[in-house]
């Protein structure tokens, strides 16, 4: 039987496959325009997107937790800790890389006259990129911590 | 090429010989999982000092009977 902590995990998991399967084409939509994509509508899928992960997060967790009171209950431990911090490790140095990397994007897209010859995803608004740079770095933690799970089992 | 040690355990046969205590029953006493209990067992998971201790205090044994360094290749 796998702890508690693996299968929540998992459920993170799900979740940002969903949401990446139900707004997926949505977002690449909006990146595919470019500059020309509208700022309201990008605000309105960033407001849609960031919702529907909390509620699935909570109402998910919630549903888990009622089936599993007792194991839900339990301290983490020094083994799920320990692979929880590797696991966030990793997340933090994709997420510094994609926020960096989008910031410099940014900065390249002020100050070179060459957007013309851009892809038109690299002129996209740069909060659909931070989105995007933060859905892969969730997706990744995830992953890599089940991966640790897995690893001993 | 440096000799290179693995961490071993008796913990499987202590709990045989506790009137066969089960994994769950020896993670309750030692304050983790009882997944942690069977990652150690099998030897994939290293467990802290404090753990090592809390696991030969609950068999009344010295530690180096739990616990051992062994090498496995020259």
């Amino acid at each position: 039987m796998i702890a508690f902590r693996e299968k929540s995990l998992w459920v993170s998991l799900l979740i940002t496959v969903v949401i990446a399967t139900i707004y997926g084409d949505n977002i690449y939509y909006f990146l595919k325009a470019g500059q020309s994509a509208d700022p309201q509508a990008v605000a309105a899928l960033i407001t849609r997107v960031v919702i529907a992960f909390i509620v699935l997060e909570v109402v998910l967790h919630i549903a888990l937790a009622m089936g599993e009171q007792e194991n839900a209950n339990l301290p983490e431990d020094e083994r799920e800790r320990n692979y929880r911090l590797l696991a966030n490790n990793i997340g933090y140095w994709v997420l510094s890389i994609g926020v960096i990397g989008c910031v410099l994007q940014q900065m390249a897209n002020s100050y070179i006259e060459a957007q013309a010859s851009y892809p038109a995803f690299l002129s996209s608004p740069i909060e659909l990129k931070l989105v995007v740079v933060f859905w892969v770095s969730e997706a990744v933690r995830f992953a890599t911590e089940i991966y640790y799970y897995r690893k001993e089992s | 090429m440096s000799a290179q040690y693995k961490i071993t355990n008796t913990i499987k046969t202590l709990r045989f010989f506790a009137n066969e205590m089960t994994q769950q029953e020896l993670a309750s006493k030692v304050g983790v999982t009882r997944q942690t209990i069977m990652a150690i067992e099998k030897g994939k998971y290293s467990p802290s000092l404090e753990v090592a201790f809390k696991i030969a205090l609950v068999f009344g044994r010295p530690f180096d009977e739990v616990f051992a360094y062994e090498k496995i290749t020259d």
